[in-house]
Parts: C-alpha cells; sequence; structure tokens
C-alpha cells in the first residue's frame, strides 16, 4: 500500500528542476552565428533534409537577447572577435555555446596572422563539434550532447 | 562637431539577410539610404598568406574555403591555374577534363541555389530556400558518392581528378539533369509572375552598361545589363569551346533580369552536364606526369615505388618554372583569377586570387543611395555575395 | 559583342607602338606583359582603355607583389580585359620612394579603388590621390602589412 495507490491518474511529480529543464531543452533557439562554410552545413541541419525542427531549434533568433544557444560555424577572425564576444554578453542566461567546427575549435587549417585559435580564447565553450565542416548529422549529434548532458542536468540554483 | 540630419545605422556583422559577416554602415534619411558603405575583413583569414608557405598540392584544399557556396568550381580554377603555370594544360587526359566540366557545372547549379535560396529567403519567399536546399542535397550526395565529401570537395587535383566515378553515377546524375529543370520551373512558377517578387525586384538596384565597365563588374551582375562577359566564352578553357550553351543576358540590369539569368544559367549548367555525360569516355584521371601527378592509390598501398614516389611529392611538392600567370575561370559569381608568380621552387612565392565578390561588392556604393532600407537586403542578395570570397 | 582576331604577337607590336617606353614581354603562357615607368602609369592605363582599336575596359585585377632585395621592391600588377579583342593583358609598375608609392586609379576608375586599398593594407603601397585610403580587411589600427616577406605567417600576437 505505497503513495502511488493514493495519487490519483493524471497526477505528474517532478522537481523544479526537471520541469525547466525539460522545457529548456526541448525548445533551445539558436542565435544566427554563421560565420564561414560551417554555416552552410549548419542552414543543411535546419532544412528539411535533416530537420533540425525536430528538436524544437529550427527558430534561428536574429536578435541574442531571444536566444539560448549560439553555434559558432565557421572561422573567428581577429576583428570579428569582439563582436562575438558582444553577441555572447548581450544572450540572457541560460546560455551555451556550441563551436561547430576545426575553426572555431581550434583555428582549424588557417594558423594565420588574421584567425583566433579558438573560439573558446573568447566566450567558454560548452561542445566541440570537429569536422571541416561537419556534417549536419555531427552537428545534431553535438547538439543532442549538449542538450543530453548540459542543459537537461542543469540547476536553477547553480545559475542563480 | 556639425550635427547631420542623417541617422547612422549599422546593419551587421552578425545579422540574418548579410550572408555572412559583412558590416554596412548606413546613412538614411528616414526610410531612405542616403549613403551604404560595406565594411569587410571579418572574415580575413589570410589565404594569400598561408599559400606562399604550403606545396601547390597542400594549397588545393585552402581554396575550397573560398567561394563555399560552389567549391569544385573555386578547387578547378586553382588546378587550371597551376597547370597553365606548369604548361600542362594539353595534357589533362579527355576524361578528366570531361569529369571537371560535370563536376564545374553542378557546382554552379549549387551555388546558384544559394543564391536563390537565401536572396529569395530574404525578401520573404521562405518556402524557396527550402526547396532549393532539396536540391542542393542531392547534388552534395552526388559530390559525396564521387570524393566522399558533401561541401569541401577538393576533388580535382593538378594534372586530373583525384578519383574515378563509382558505377551508377552517371544513372544518378541523368536522373538529377532529367528532374532539376522541372525543379527550376518550380521556383519560376512560386517567383517570376509573382507580383510581390516583381514590387520587390523590378527597378532595384538598376546597373547600366557603363556602370558594369566603371565598376569592374562580373558574372550575373554584367550579364543582368547586357555585357557579354562569360569567361567560358571570351577565354574560353578547360574544353568549354566544345560545348554548346546559350549565355542568358539581360536587358536593364535590374534586380529582377539577373534573377532571370541566373535562373536560365541554371537550365544551361543542366544542358552542359548533359553534354559531358554523352561525351564522357573511358580513360585516365590523371595525366601521366610522374613529376607532377600521385600514382594511384591502389598502388601506393601495394607497391614500395609507388609509396615512395607519393611520399616525395607530399613532402617535397614538384617544381616550377620561374615566371608567372594569371588563369580566370568562370565561378557562378563571376571571374575568378588566380595569378601566380613561381620562383622556380614548389611553392608560389606569390599567389593573388582575384575573387569575383569583392570586385562585385562596390557595386553596393552605387546601387544604394536613393532605395528604401528593405531594398538593401534584396541588393545584398542580388550581388551574390559569399564573405570568405570577399575576404579571402 | 565584336571580336578582333589577332595573335598574341601581333598585339604586342601594337602595345609597343601605342605605348613607346614601355617594355612588352610575355608570360610564361603567351599573355603580353607591359613594365611601364612609374610616371608613364596613368597615361598608359588611360590609353589602353580608351583607344578604340584596344578597349581595355574592364579591369579585372589590381594586386601588388613584394621582391625584397630588389632596388625597387613593391611592383604593382594590373590584368586588363578586352571584350573587343577577347583578350587580357597585364601591366606592371615598380613603386618609388619610401613609402613605395604608385598613382591612383582609383581617382578615375572607380573599379580600382577597393583593390588599391587592398594593396595598401597587404603591402603598404601608398596610392597617391585615392580618395578613400583606408585599410580594407584588418582592423584600421593594424600596424603591419602581412603580405611582405619579412612577416611570419602566424603574425607576431597569438
Amino acid at each position: 500500500m505505497g503513495i502511488e495507490q493514493k495519487i490519483p491518474d493524471g497526477i505528474l511529480t517532478t522537481t523544479v528542476d526537471s520541469l525547466v529543464n525539460w522545457a529548456r531543452t526541448y525548445s533551445t533557439w539558436p542565435v544566427t552565428f554563421g560565420l564561414a562554410c560551417c554555416a552552410l552545413e549548419m542552414m543543411g541541419a535546419a532544412m528539411a533534409h535533416y530537420d533540425i525542427s525536430r528538436f524544437g531549434m529550427e527558430i534561428f533568433r536574429a536578435s541574442p537577447r531571444q536566444a539560448d544557444l549560439m553555434i559558432v560555424a565557421g572561422t573567428l577572425t581577429k576583428k570579428m572577435a569582439p563582436v562575438l564576444r558582444k553577441i555572447y554578453d548581450q544572450m540572457p542566461e541560460p546560455k551555451w555555446v556550441l563551436a561547430m567546427g576545426a575553426c572555431a575549435s581550434t583555428g582549424g587549417i588557417f594558423q594565420s596572422y588574421a584567425v583566433v585559435q579558438g573560439v573558446d580564447r573568447i566566450v567558454p565553450v560548452d561542445v566541440f563539434v570537429p569536422g571541416c565542416p561537419p556534417r549536419p548529422e555531427a552537428l545534431l549529434y553535438g547538439i543532442l550532447e549538449l542538450l543530453d548532458k548540459k542543459v537537461k542536468r542543469d540547476s536553477i540554483k547553480k545559475r542563480a | 562637431m556639425a550635427e547631420s540630419r542623417y541617422m547612422t545605422l549599422n546593419m551587421g556583422p552578425q545579422h540574418p539577410s548579410t550572408h555572412g559577416v559583412l558590416r554596412i554602415v548606413l546613412e538614411l534619411d528616414g526610410e531612405r539610404v542616403v549613403t551604404a558603405k560595406p565594411v569587410i575583413g571579418y572574415l580575413h583569414r589570410g589565404i594569400e598568406k598561408l599559400a606562399e608557405g604550403l606545396t601547390y598540392h597542400q594549397i588545393l584544399p585552402l581554396t575550397d574555403r573560398l567561394d563555399y557556396t560552389a567549391c569544385m568550381n573555386c578547387n578547378l580554377g586553382y588546378t587550371w591555374a597551376v597547370e597553365r603555370l606548369l604548361g600542362i594544360e594539353s595534357e589533362i587526359p579527355e576524361r578528366a577534363a570531361t569529369l571537371r566540366i560535370i563536376m564545374a557545372e553542378l557546382s554552379r547549379i549549387g551555388g546558384h541555389l544559394i543564391w536563390l535560396g537565401s536572396h529569395a529567403g530574404d525578401i520573404g519567399a521562405v518556402t524557396v530556400f527550402i526547396y532549393a536546399f532539396r536540391e542542393r542535397e542531392w547534388i552534395y550526395e552526388l559530390f559525396e558518392d564521387v570524393c566522399g565529401q558533401r561541401m569541401t570537395v577538393s576533388y580535382p587535383r593538378v594534372g586530373g581528378v583525384s578519383q574515378d566515378l563509382p558505377a551508377g553515377w552517371t544513372d544518378k546524375c541523368r536522373a538529377f539533369c532529367k528532374e532539376m529543370p522541372k525543379r527550376v520551373d518550380e521556383y519560376e512558377r512560386l517567383l517570376t509572375n509573382n507580383r510581390i517578387w516583381q514590387a520587390r525586384t523590378k527597378n532595384v538596384g538598376v546597373l547600366s552598361e557603363a556602370d558594369v565597365y566603371e565598376w569592374g563588374l562580373t558574372g550575373p551582375l554584367a550579364r543582368g545589363s547586357g555585357v557579354e562577359y562569360d569567361v567560358r566564352r571570351v577565354l574560353p578553357y578547360g574544353g568549354y569551346e566544345n560545348y554548346d550553351f546559350i549565355v542568358p543576358l539581360g536587358e536593364t540590369g535590374d534586380t529582377y533580369d539577373r534573377y532571370l539569368v541566373r535562373m536560365q544559367e541554371m537550365r544551361q549548367s543542366v544542358h552542359i552536364v548533359e553534354q559531358a555525360l554523352d561525351r564522357l569516355a573511358d580513360g585516365p584521371i590523371m595525366a601521366d606526369i610522374p613529376r607532377i601527378a600521385p600514382p594511384p592509390k591502389v598502388d601506393v598501398g601495394t607497391k614500395i615505388e609507388a609509396l615512395i614516389h607519393h611520399f616525395h611529392l607530399v613532402l617535397e611538392g614538384f617544381d616550377t618554372p620561374r615566371g608567372e600567370i594569371y588563369f580566370p575561370s568562370e565561378a557562378p559569381k563571376g571571374e575568378l583569377g588566380f595569378y601566380l608568380v613561381s620562383d622556380g621552387g614548389p611553392k608560389p612565392y606569390r599567389m593573388k586570387i582575384r575573387v569575383p565578390s569583392f570586385s562585385n561588392l562596390q557595386s553596393m556604393v552605387k546601387m544604394a543611395p536613393g532605395r528604401f532600407l528593405a531594398d538593401m537586403v534584396t541588393l545584398v542578395g542580388t550581388i551574390d555575395i559569399c564573405l570568405a570570397d570577399v575576404d579571402k | 559583342m565584336s571580336e578582333q582576331r589577332i595573335t598574341n604577337e601581333e598585339l604586342k607590336v601594337k602595345l609597343a607602338d601605342l605605348l613607346p617606353g614601355a617594355t612588352v614581354t610575355s608570360d610564361l603562357a603567351g599573355m603580353p606583359v607591359i613594365a611601364v615607368a612609374h610616371d608613364a602609369y596613368v597615361a598608359a592605363i588611360k590609353t589602353l582603355r580608351d583607344e578604340s582599336s584596344l578597349q581595355f575596359a574592364m579591369l579585372s585585377d589590381l594586386t601588388g607583389a613584394h621582391y625584397p632585395g630588389e632596388r625597387q621592391p613593391f611592383e604593382v600588377v594590373v590584368h586588363l580585359t578586352s571584350m573587343h579583342l577577347a583578350r587580357q593583358i597585364r601591366v606592371k609598375v615598380r613603386a618609388v620612394g619610401d613609402p613605395p608609392t604608385v598613382p591612383s586609379l582609383a581617382a578615375f576608375w572607380r573599379a580600382a579603388d577597393w583593390h588599391e586599398r587592398e594593396a595598401f593594407d597587404m603591402l603598404g603601397i601608398v596610392f597617391a590621390g585615392h580618395p578613400d585610403p583606408r585599410r580594407i580587411f584588418l582592423e584600421e589600427d593594424a600596424d603591419f602589412h602581412p603580405l611582405r616577406k619579412e612577416f611570419p605567417t602566424r603574425g607576431y600576437e597569438d
């Protein structure tokens, strides 16, 4: 005779954290930050064939104030770096960063005077997705990893 | 400091409609644009400097990342240029030359599809964006079957192409060619006679023939104004002189004409691919010049001489004649040229890449004044830039 | 589009006639290359563009190159296209002085505008008379010219 028999049907028990995380996981909105070639594969992931909309992410917000996730897709140059930081700072908490591609992760094949050797020198990165460019499936895998490992396990208390 | 009565508005570099990291500083008089100054360099990666430290084989992947909407065309512009430098243009095997033309034209269609999707999508026709990517995925599948990469292919090599076609590829390509004109018809049904599309594109961004020469514009920007400058026709290369195709020209030089020119170019590219598939004969895919061309991969894994040969080429590259050349080719966006200066060694002394989007973007300064703010998005779309192509 | 059939050799003779004082040679692929003196540069470009039998009216490219160790180490290279002749040619001029200076074509030919800004940004060649002589790729306050041979590819700061 446990508590389960006392509760009528249609009642759900959870923690506030789980509820909030469930909402955030299935409606993470990315900000448009396609820089270079990886942006095309990111667009490919958003299109009908690979369909990021399955995960609730088809709305790429142009304004960082309305976005949760920044997918840095492409090479970050030193001229662009202050803009990246500004956009990151403009995003409200909770926010996550996914570095897509070799250039965003480590500078890629461009070891030159103009390229920042990895986006993590400018913003904290949660997930790195290697590839040049990564296939849309690879990007989706990286996003799912982010959702599983970080967003789902987040806690309001940590962020407050 | 004098107060200006115009408002300064910054557009970009993070903006959904600039197709990359382009910044435009606008001066506005209400809704009207007074001046528009593009600020570029946000994707300048130093490709020309990097190239001075790499062998000619190693530079090839860098060229993929120029105009990444049409990677094959950039690769081919580069390999044709190196072959002109080496003086081996006539030794490229027939099969390799035909395969190159097939890939170049498929890539041209792909590049125009991105243009169509983003241009129409920015103006408001978002459905076209999704449809265009549907076809582009088909082209990606064809490229992936051939060389394993969807987008940044690095398929052509100095002396030929890297791999032969897998079985059944020509049938898939023919199926694509049969279906593609119907898809282009579908886009035209959505846009060409659409009153909103016409209102947004007719008489917007008019460039006269004099403007084309004054601003050094090439590609559909020039052809939309009636200037018949298609490098494949004017300065033929790579076997294009043997193919039958029309160079579509516009009349008024506005956005609508350039749209029609590019749609027709997609159809012409399909026509060229069909002719090339008919011409495709068996044969080698790499020139028989051991000094330059790597041995077939299957030999590299089984024969020691081939392995050593491969090793030499990868580590040391090949020497080139002292001197210089300039090779222009017709990329989807305009004239893509490579100016190569060689000091005799395996690495270029100077490589200048004449990128079409760089020159074409200047025309923004001419087209923008007097237009509405909303037309800025139309203008960016009609110039058809790729920021990696502008900034190198 | 009217095209005149002319061989590279005939074109070279014609160019040498029209531009006395210029040296006309060929590059590795047979393209005519005209080397002009610094003070004959603008006039030569105007002649090539406006002469009705030539009509090199499309400025395909304008760039620079650095040859350290030579007396005049900086060179400006221009590629012109003629639809009339269906041909391209190359014009070269060496920059003089310190900073290395060359007259600007952008003053009368807008097509050269950004190309000259790029050559200034990458190599430090000054184009006298340019309407807007700013850097174009690097930041405004950058203090180096990356395509100079002494500049390392990775730059000085990481």
